[in-house]
């Protein structure tokens, strides 16, 4: 197992393998198989596919050479990018490679006709639409709160916006909003509790008028 | 709707629509640009842009989001393979010192553990790097390599 083990500094690297050394690239293709190899089966997850180990092997494979056919590493302008960087072509190229896989799966498998004894299966409307918890009132009252709360959203000022979109929306810790946003755990911890306060007052005024 | 593009000569990818019922047509941020506010190194200007950018759209904060993930498991997996290579490395040293201290409390095996705390030590003398680069430079001074012999020299400063 390799965790970025380059034996050259990665200014270097990087320069040898624009050159199109074949040894630099061993190292480079050694150095980050790991970080690749990791960001591919995240991605796999969040896409819910179930791969095997010889098939995530191929995809990383697949990357590495896509990045040096196509010459991609000269779109890296800092060495302190180049591990995000990687992350994302990473991720980029799994869900393009496995949304052309399904379509061309979808195509070998399915005749016109086949989806046409889909309509032998009657589901009613009423079972479609089944909900235990919310009746048509409720989710009604709910999309327009949710409405109003995302125009509130829109309404704060950007650094507050991003902070709670990804406290509110994707989950993330204060920490780790932090880092991303690359300001101490106190300010995003302030950013955040103003914004929450900005959004309540604002739907507070809507719902007393 | 405004029409706001975000580093406009380099970030043409897809179309996003965060707004519900609205067709939001907005340029978003390529791969580059990304990588490059993930890696810090953008002007206050440049990030408050991207951030603009970032705060309406969903597809690529969830890109941010997913590559910072993927990056502190890596750098968690990284301490551990340092440990680890650390461990390995220092296997025979480890064992050298335990037969060490082992020989004041098991009087019984005293010069047992002693002798084998010198073995050990003397393995791990002769198993590390810096000595197994050291012969190697000696064999081929000794042979009168010179090239061979600069090119261990230089690997052995820069380690
Ligand atoms: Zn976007």
């Amino acid at each position: 197992m390799y965790y970025n083990v380059c034996t050259m500094p990665v200014e270097e690297l990087l320069k040898r393998c624009l050159r199109k050394e074949r040894k630099a690239w061993d190292e480079f293709v050694r150095s980050y198989d790991n970080l690749v190899s990791r960001s591919v089966r995240y991605k796999l997850k969040s896409m819910n596919i179930h791969a095997c180990g010889a098939e995530i092997e191929d995809t990383v494979q697949e990357i590495f050479l896509y990045i040096w056919e196509k010459d991609k590493l000269r779109g890296v302008s800092d060495v302190s990018c180049l591990e995000g960087w990687i992350a994302i072509v990473s991720f980029n190229f799994t869900s393009t490679c496995h949304m052309r896989r399904d379509a061309r799966d979808i195509r070998d498998t399915h005749s016109l006709e086949e989806f046409h004894t889909c309509d032998d299966v009657s589901v009613s409307l009423g079972e479609m639409l089944e909900s235990p918890t919310l009746n048509t009132e409720d989710m009604v009252y709910t999309n327009e709160l949710v409405d109003l709360v995302e125009n509130e959203v829109l309404k704060l000022p950007v650094k507050q916006r991003l902070a709670i979109k990804f406290n509110m929306y994707d989950g993330k810790k204060q920490k780790d909003i932090a880092e991303i946003m690359d300001l101490p755990i106190s300010h995003v911890s302030t950013l955040i509790k103003r914004a929450k306060n900005s959004i309540r007052k604002g739907i507070k005024n809507i719902i007393d008028v | 709707m405004v029409r706001k593009l975000v580093y406009s000569s380099r970030g043409v990818k897809h179309l996003s629509s965060e707004k519900k019922g609205v067709k939001v047509h907005r340029i978003c941020l390529s791969e580059e640009v990304l990588s490059e506010y993930i890696g810090g190194v953008l002007s206050s200007k440049e990030r408050d842009s991207v951030e603009e950018h970032l705060s309406r759209c969903s597809r690529c904060r969830k890109m941010v989001s997913d590559v910072h993930t993927v990056l502190k498991k890596s750098s968690a997996g990284k301490i551990r393979a340092k440990l680890r290579g650390w461990l390995k490395r220092n296997f025979w040293l480890i064992g050298s010192f335990l037969a060490f201290v082992f020989s004041f409390f098991l009087s019984g095996y005293f010069f047992q553990l002693l002798t084998a705390a010198a073995l050990m030590g003397a393995k791990w003398v002769f198993d590390s790097r810096t000595s197994k680069t050291l012969i190697m430079v000696y064999e081929a001074w000794k042979k009168g390599d010179k090239e061979g012999t600069e090119e261990l020299l230089s690997r052995f400063k820069t380690r």
